[in-house]
């Protein structure tokens, strides 16, 4: 019979929780040596700043993977939100309000693919494929295929900094840490976790299914539409090719962190890791001057290297704990 | 237990006349009887009896075709939900906790509207936890995830959680089959409390000594119909086995066939680097070895550091010859392992039963292109099939998870006579088996004996190490602690060595 | 009698309907003449400004000759280019074709079958091979890239240092481009500080240029090598701090290509110093005669016309504004 193996030192722990932080490290130490360049403050600032929009998106994302589920619509859903943006101040809305109302429109686009999923039956990654396709038909219309740039009224949330810490910085920060606060210490958040952990035992408990996936579809909209407004503020134009094939990225991140792509398990914690990491690469790729054409297999090793190495401390920690004869302690 | 005067006239559950179909199958058929509060009913039967559907009916998942179901005297709530506001809950056989909550997400899983919906403190969620946790005598931290879990303690933490919805009816299914001695004790003790405050019971198991000790009255069912109601005292064991098989049933165990002098396997010195050290035991072909010991005692861990599961110390071997640390050379050897988990590790739950039954060795026509001899693999299953008297109603081709319990078992002890093993390490191969079936398995094992296999017996029901062992290792706590010849084996020697205690 | 004219007319209407039927599956290329009215099918995506430019043109010069163009966007995707082909070829059984390949290497198929069909095939903006190509048009990304570079050190002085970005590497005139910059700079004895790969994705640009600002901060020059992109680069300099019209000292020089209405603008507010325009009026022109003298049976020649492009700087703004096709869009 199978006993506990929980390895009762705490920093062990953390470690393999969130395996990618060793890697993490060792890329930053990797990249430094190649550029030192690379380990100044305002690098280390231009990677979180770099890595804002991914963190956002990537956070919403992880509900619906918690789930086992998927959402690929979420590159189109950017585009989506940044061409109403556009359409929008065209037609003479006020930019504050056009921002805002574009992370609105994102929660009914998302609220529409939860619906699609919990009800239709349809596996998620065909629903989202789908809307996809809608989705970036739709921006392609309201933009007719053109460049647009935005004016600087509405770049607010993706320049300038407060207290020296840029606003995308912030904006990423808010939404992980609610991100990660909601699913850790709230009921809902631990119904989506559950969902995800045992679906059959969530039925026959009675869990609100269908409202439940409704919702994470809804969560990863709106943290798309967030995204989208920080992204049109550091971009500054909406182009036709916009986030085509972002949502790789963002899914790359969620695995990457920690999060099953079966469900139950995972962390927005290790999703905002995992984006960072990649974002980590992207820079230090950028400042070693490697030849561009090497850059596609450096950043496919790298990446192969950090999943092969979050794998290694797990069998490292049960190899540990056998050892120790770890068990779950008893208190009596 | 002695007999409660039967039930105030108000029954706390009340069944009438149900009857439920699924497709043609007639699963439930017009079955009647009633708990008072403070009663605790046993519910007895083979696999395929209907005492499933019946829970199911109770615990609202389904609904009944005909007839009705009163709860205090009114109408059954139509949802899971409405049936716990109602006071009814269902402890399934099958495990539905989250096994990546922790275990007080778990406990308190239903209960969370206690807590703020935005502010869920997770210490105060582990000390509520801890409450229920200590009723069934699980000591171990809430905080840990269920994932990390034994099966015995997420036994205990699933009849915790049961109890946080505070019930007034309270169904169990199997509430014990992964718990040691201790625990069971604990969840005896738990019953009567239950049942002395008033709360009604209906207790579904397959160790007829715990349907004895713990109920006032046995129901039994079989193809679907009540066969008897009577109060536990007037029932003799025979008779209840029976009464479930529809037939009288040889009583006890088949004879064991002496075994042969020649010894099959030979452990000196066993460790797993962790559990268990310094084991040494040999098995004579022909011979049935048991090892009983509690739960945690290392007797799992010893079959699988035979058969090469874990980083081995000491020698391990089979007719003389020494056998590597991995799984392919114990297969080679000749030494086959039915794990205790048949769902998980056994049997391919929907692929067909015949690809199960030769997943061990696959018959290949060519093997240089491993292309399937498929006449043989089929002839193959069917010839295993027959040796382990199986019935699948569905035919060979069914899917593994259209078996009962106990089928399910034969496929799985089944699938590794075809490499013609010398040594058959058996973990647990009758729990949550019917009696009928049960006695299918002990046949079968003896008869394997007989014809020269050597067998490691590893069980947690005295009375079967006792009945089908030719001498019985007892472990306690990582070692092996004496082995009992079995002219000498009894009960109350073998729990004092598994507690530690001298022989 | 009204109902014998009816019956007339019928009659001549189904027999022209059978005739046309059962008649040759389509026009044969040098069956017609040059002054035929053509159905052109065009198949480019629609990603950026040039394209719709693109179109635009050549809808102008097939209006002019009469000509219905039937248009089918792949988004970029080669496969679902080749299967559009084969419906234009096949199903619409166009005259001609016009076409922007999004893969040079798994165009061939489509010529090949453009080829066996007899439908002038013809290529603009991107050079392709492998096949029968009746004509193309391209721009000459290679000269642009040169007159880039041309044009950067002739505004940044003796010591520039260069950043340059790279579109995507799938792309001719991604390649090209970067390759006659290259040249161009290395002609004049200098050397480019750090090569920025986009894939032309605007996100990529723009974290790509930061970091190239922030390794080389001393940066005076950026080619982008189109307007596409341009946005990104100046986010990425207001960002730093570096965005400086053109007269401030602090003004990092850039040069882009293409002249669509960014760029067109962008020289109008003085943020960049020159804009390589590709003649994107052109090419609709020459692609719309061409199939019209390939319809009419005779062969074009030349097959291949590369147009380079002009520059459009601060110096010469005032008259070259009106002949950028950026500047001459809604």
């Amino acid at each position: 019979m199978t006993q506990t193996r929980r390895p009762a030192n705490a920093v062990s722990r953390f470690v393999i929780e969130y395996p990618l932080i060793p890697i993490g490290v060792a890329l930053i130490v990797l990249f430094s040596l190649l550029q030192p360049h690379f380990f100044s403050v305002t690098n280390l600032v231009n990677i979180l700043t770099q890595s804002s929009v991914l963190l956002i998106a990537a956070t919403g994302m992880t509900y619906v993977v918690l789930t086992a589920g998927i959402d690929l619509s979420v590159g189109a859903m950017m585009f989506l939100a940044a061409a109403l943006v556009a359409a929008l101040l065209t037609a003479g809305v006020p930019p504050v309000l056009a921002v805002i109302l574009a992370p609105l429109l994102t929660i009914i686009l998302g609220a529409f693919n939860g619906t699609l999923v919990a009800k239709a039956g349809v596996p998620a990654m065909l629903v989202t494929l789908a809307t996809l396709q809608v989705f970036r038909g739709i921006g392609g219309h309201l933009t007719e295929q053109q460049s647009i740039v935005l004016p600087a009224e509405v770049r607010f949330l993706g320049t300038g900094d407060v207290l020296g810490i840029p606003r995308a910085v912030i904006v990423a920060a808010i939404v992980v840490a609610v991100g990660s606060y909601v699913l850790r210490r709230t009921r809902f958040g631990r119904h989506v976790q559950a969902l995800g952990s045992n679906p059959n035992g969530a039925w026959n408990a009675g869990l609100p299914v269908s409202g439940l996936l409704i919702a994470v579809y809804s969560v990863a909209g709106l943290c798309a539409g967030i995204a989208a407004t920080v992204q049109i503020g550091r971009l500054g134009a909406v182009q036709p090719t916009l986030d085509l094939g972002f949502e790789l990225t963002v899914v790359t991140a969620v695995v990457l962190g920690g999060t099953s792509l079966n469900g139950g398990q995972g962390t927005v914690f290790g999703t905002a890791i995992g984006a960072i990491i990649l974002t980590v690469v992207e820079n230090g790729l950028v400042l070693s001057g490697a030849s561009p054409y090497l850059f596609d297999i450096v950043r496919g090793a790298v990446l192969l290297a950090a999943i092969v190495g979050a794998g290694i401390p797990k069998q490292l920690a049960a190899f540990l704990t056998r050892r120790g004869g770890a068990r779950a302690p008893v208190t009596s | 237990m002695t007999a409660r005067p039967g039930g105030s006239p108000d029954y706390a559950l009340d069944v009438r006349g149900v009857t439920k179909t699924f497709g043609a199958v007639k699963a439930v058929s017009e079955v009647s009887f009633s708990i008072a509060p403070g009663e605790v009913v046993a519910l007895a039967g083979e696999n395929g009896a209907g005492k499933s559907t019946i829970k199911n009916l109770i615990g609202g998942l389904i609904h009944p075709d005909s007839g009705e179901i009163l709860i205090n005297g009114g109408p059954q709530g139509t949802s899971v939900a409405d049936l716990r506001s109602q006071g009814v809950t269902t402890v399934h056989q099958e495990i539905s906790l989250f096994p990546h909550l922790s275990v007080a997400e778990n406990v308190l899983l239903n209960h969370m509207d206690r807590y703020p919906a935005l502010g869920l403190s997770p210490r105060r969620m582990r000390a509520d936890a801890l409450q229920y946790l200590d009723q069934v005598g699980a000591h171990f931290d809430p905080a840990v995830t269920v994932a990390d879990l034994s099966t015995g303690q997420r036994q205990l933490v699933e009849i915790a959680k049961a109890l946080a919805d505070e019930p007034r009816i309270l169904v169990l299914d199997e509430p014990t089959s992964s718990l040691n001695l201790a625990e069971r004790a604990k969840v005896a003790e738990l019953v009567e409390r239950l049942s002395a405050d008033g709360v009604a019971i209906l207790y579904i198991g397959h160790s007829l000594d715990e349907l004895f000790q713990l109920s006032h009255r046995i129901v039994v069912m079989r193809d679907g119909a009540k066969v008897a109601d009577q109060p536990t005292g007037e029932l003799t064991r025979a008779r209840l086995e029976e009464l479930m098989v529809g037939r009288e049933l040889a009583a006890g165990y088949p004879e064991l066939a002496p075994h042969q002098e020649r010894v099959a396997l030979s452990v000196r010195n066993l460790g797993d680097g962790g559990t268990v050290s310094d084991i040494s035991f040999d098995i004579r072909a022909g011979e049935v070895f048991g090892l009983a010991g509690l739960m945690g005692a290392g007797r799992t861990e010893v079959a699988r550091a035979i058969f090469g599961l874990a980083q081995r110390t000491g020698a391990v071997t089979v007719h003389d010859d020494p056998i590597a640390d991995n799984p392919r050379a114990a297969i080679s050897a000749g030494v086959a392992f039915v794990t205790e988990d048949r769902r998980d590790e056994g049997i391919y739950i929907e692929r067909p039963i015949r690809e199960t039954l030769n997943s061990v060795v696959l018959p290949v026509r060519i093997r240089a292109l491993g292309i399937i001899d498929k006449k043989a693999e089929r002839k193959n299953a069917a010839a295993r099939a027959q040796e382990m008297q199986l019935t699948a109603r569905g035919g060979l081709e069914a899917n593994g998870g259209s078996l009962s319990g106990g089928n399910q078992q034969k496929v799985v002890i089944g699938k590794w006579l075809t490499s013609a093993p010398r040594v058959l390490i058996l973990d647990e191969p009758t729990r949550g088996i019917d009696v009928g079936a049960k006695a299918e398995i002990y046949r079968a094992l003896v008869a394997l004996a007989a014809e020269g296999m050597a067998v490691l017996l590893i069980s947690s029901e005295m009375e079967e190490v006792i009945g089908l062992s030719h001498r019985v290792g007892v472990m306690a706590q990582g070692r092996l602690a004496g082995i009992v010849d079995r002219s000498e084996a009894d009960q109350a020697r073998i729990i004092r060595l598994a507690t530690g205690g001298a022989a | 009698m009204k109902l014998t004219k009816t019956a007339g007319v019928v009659a001549a209407a189904a027999t022209l309907l059978l005739l046309a039927g059962c008649g040759t599956t389509q026009n044969q290329a040098g069956t017609g003449s040059s002054d035929d009215k053509l159905t052109i099918g065009v198949s480019f995506d629609l990603v950026n400004d040039i394209r719709s430019a693109e179109l635009a043109s050549i809808k102008d010069a097939a209006k002019k000759q009469g000509d219905t163009v039937e248009f089918v966007s792949a988004d970029q995707d080669a496969q679902k280019q080749a299967s559009q082909i084969q419906d234009l070829v096949q199903t619409k059984k166009v005259d001609a074709l016009i076409v922007i390949a999004a893969n040079n290497d798994q165009i061939a198929s489509s010529i090949a079958l453009a080829n066996s069909a007899k439908v002038p095939f013809i290529a603009i903006d991107r050079a392709v091979s492998g096949g029968d190509v009746t004509f193309q048009v391209t721009g000459d990304p290679v000269a642009d890239g040169k007159l880039a570079a041309k044009e950067a050190l002739a505004v940044a002085g003796d010591n520039p240092t260069i950043i340059q970005l790279v579109g995507a590497l799938t792309d001719q005139n991604a390649i090209g481009r970067r390759d006659g910059f290259t040249d161009g700079v290395k002609a004049a004895g200098k050397t480019v500080a750090a090569e920025v790969p986009t894939d032309w994705d605007p996100s990529k640009a723009l974290d790509g240029t930061s970091n190239a600002l922030q390794a080389n901060p001393k940066v005076n020059t950026i080619f982008i090598p189109s307007d596409y992109l341009l946005p990104s680069v100046q986010s990425a300099l207001q960002a730093a701090g570096k965005l400086k019209p053109v007269g401030d000292p602090g003004h990092i020089t850039i040069v882009t290509i293409d002249g669509d209405p960014n760029g067109c603008k962008a020289i109008k507010d003085k943020t960049i110093d020159s804009d390589i325009v590709t003649p994107v009026d052109s090419f609709g022109e020459q692609a719309v005669a061409a199939a019209h003298t390939a319809h009419g049976g005779k062969s074009v020649s030349p097959a291949e016309a590369q147009v380079a492009g002009f520059a459009l700087n601060q110096a010469n703004a005032s008259t070259t504004l009106s002949k950028t096709w950026g500047c001459n869009t809604k």
